[in-house]
């Protein structure tokens, strides 16, 4: 038997060959003969020659109306350009023109911020602008946002309307909401963003809870799971953990617990999976192995106000700090998209190497996670809180799919046994101890 | 495919007709009336039309937009939000402002 990685359980092995979607709980004598199985030789290794992208981003501002205590995007400070009509027209009919000569069927557009929404007049020229295009080209349109849901009612229809998912960012309760995602001038925004979700899952767009956990809320993730399910009926509800910035630290907000952050993570899923609603942790286990944890590297293009094209929907600042240049090319009304020679493929590199990674159980689920954020270059990430908590729910993940439940338990009870599964230098079958 | 509950063009004088409504489709706008079913399917540029003037009261606030949507000039944006406008008044679909009682 060939399996990649050997993860500890208590006192027992989990075995993991993801590219066989292969997974065995085993004594220590079976560990001992598994074999060690690698990815395949063509996996993903280097950029496609000619570029072919997930879907196309468009921020049409990176102005917000909202100061969310954690915000990585420095709401307060951003600039408040809205992107030029004839801009986001471009991007799409760049888009229609690449689906049309790849055969393509799906035109895939995506809104990103700031809040997007803030520049809705951008986003309603270029969602009809899609739509005529698409129509024209026989593709079918497919429309994506991320928005922070202080819409007016105008708005949230519009979105309800043409919107096919919408991701919308609820830390849930009121003392949660209120206190992490404030408005600019401090207001609450609580029973607004909870009717624009009301609204949007009476609807037909797919509608996807992204919450924010912090040391505060990560013991009522269960009991938020149930509250999501009952008042909003999405279809799916995504849990992050807050990622420290200045503006967090200075608001009193603090990170969970990595293994207090798991244990609601997978209490939650049970939760929710009751009411068929799916639970995310973006980095889990998927049913595919992947080699990237998110659009970077899967050539998806993101449009920028100022017409510049990224690989990464962050601010540029992000990337900076990491050492990284993520731009990609530039569009413009007049010329079309035009690609940086070279680019493309640096940022696969950046994307495939991943020298902390290479002996992680998780090498091939979470790839890393966020390559701005977490696994730049050159930072060694291994026993990050992010790698405790992702190899406790990977593990779990596992161990769901072999439907040892009751294990999950005893495991998720046991604190010496998590930080065991969590902390080894190695997890390669063939290194394994 | 949802119908709008009070859909409603504001304030360039006109209105939607009682017991109009209608819905989003890929590509295309169908507009309804209550009983009779559908009365028109709106392609595209007409029925970014019709979403903006569900929207804006002011022509200015459509024109630029319609304009990029539909690959014109202003002129020729103008002519068709009003070519729009009369067509729809004509039908029934929509009325002057305030005739809905």
């Amino acid at each position: 038997m060939t399996f990649s990685f050997a993860i500890p359980v208590l006192g027992e092995w989990l075995l993991s060959a993801p590219f066989s979607r292969s997974a065995a709980l085993v004594n220590d004598s079976a560990r001992r003969r598994a074999a060690f199985a690698g990815p395949p030789p063509d996996f993903h290794l280097r950029a496609p020659k000619e570029l072919d992208p997930l879907f196309l981003g468009i921020i049409p501002t990176r102005d917000c109306n909202m100061a969310c205590a954690y915000c990585g995007f420095r709401s307060a400070r951003a600039s408040a350009t809205h992107m030029d009509y004839a801009l986001a027209e471009a991007a799409v009919r760049w888009l229609a023109g690449h689906c049309r000569r790849r055969n393509k069927e799906t035109l895939n557009v995506h809104f990103f911020g700031g809040e997007p929404l803030c520049a809705f007049d951008v986003v309603e020229v270029a969602v009809h602008s899609a739509r005529r295009l698409a129509a024209e080209n026989g593709l079918v349109p497919h429309f994506e946002v991320c928005t922070n849901g202080f819409l007016t009612d105008e708005q949230t229809r519009f979105v309800g309307d043409y919107f096919h998912t919408v991701i919308l960012s609820f830390d849930g309760r009121p003392e949660f909401q209120n206190r992490n995602r404030r408005l600019k001038g401090r207001g609450r925004s609580f029973d607004t963003v909870a009717r624009t979700a009301r609204a949007l899952a009476e609807g037909p767009a797919q509608l996807c809870l992204r919450a924010c956990v912090t040391q505060d809320s990560v013991a009522r993730m269960a009991e938020m799971s149930a509250w999501f399910s009952r008042e909003f009926r999405p279809l799916a509800v995504s849990w992050e953990v807050l990622k420290p910035t200045a503006a967090s630290r200075k608001a009193g907000l603090l990170p969970p617990d990595p293994y207090d952050f798991a244990r609601g993570f997978v209490a939650s899923r049970r939760i929710l999976e009751q009411e068929g609603i799916r639970a995310v942790y973006a980095a889990d286990l998927l049913p595919e192995p992947r080699y990237t944890f998110c659009p970077m590297g899967q050539d998806a293009l993101v449009v920028t106000p100022e017409g510049r094209v990224n690989a990464c929907y962050l601010p540029e600042e992000e990337w900076l700090k990491s050492g990284l240049d993520l731009t990609i090319g530039r569009l413009t009304p007049g010329s079309g998209l035009t690609l940086l020679a070279g680019a493309r493929q640096r940022v696969f590199r950046h994307v495939r190497t991943k020298p902390f990674c290479e002996a992680c159980f998780c090498r091939w689920s979470c790839a890393g996670g966020c390559h701005v954020q977490h696994t730049a270059s050159g930072r060694d990430v291994r026993d990050s809180d992010f790698c405790i908590q992702t190899r406790i729910i990977t593990a779990c993940s596992l161990l769901h799919k072999l439907d040892e439940e009751s294990l999950v338990d005893e495991l998720l009870a046991d604190r010496a046994a998590l930080e065991n599964l969590a902390c080894q230098p190695s997890y390669l079958v063939s290194q394994s101890e | 495919m949802k119908i709008n509950p009070k859909p409603g063009p504001r304030g360039i004088a006109v209105e939607l007709a009682p017991r109009i409504g209608w819905i989003v489709e890929e590509g295309t706008v169908r507009v309804f009336e209550a009983e009779k079913g559908e009365l028109l399917k709106l392609g595209y540029p007409e029925a970014a039309v019709w979403d903006l003037i569900s929207r804006y009261s002011l022509e200015a606030d459509i024109v630029p937009k319609l304009a990029v949507i539909g690959g014109l000039n202003r002129a020729a944006t103008r002519a068709l939000l009003h070519s729009c406008l009369r067509g729809w008044l004509r039908s029934g679909i929509l009325v002057q402002a305030g005739s809905r009682g």
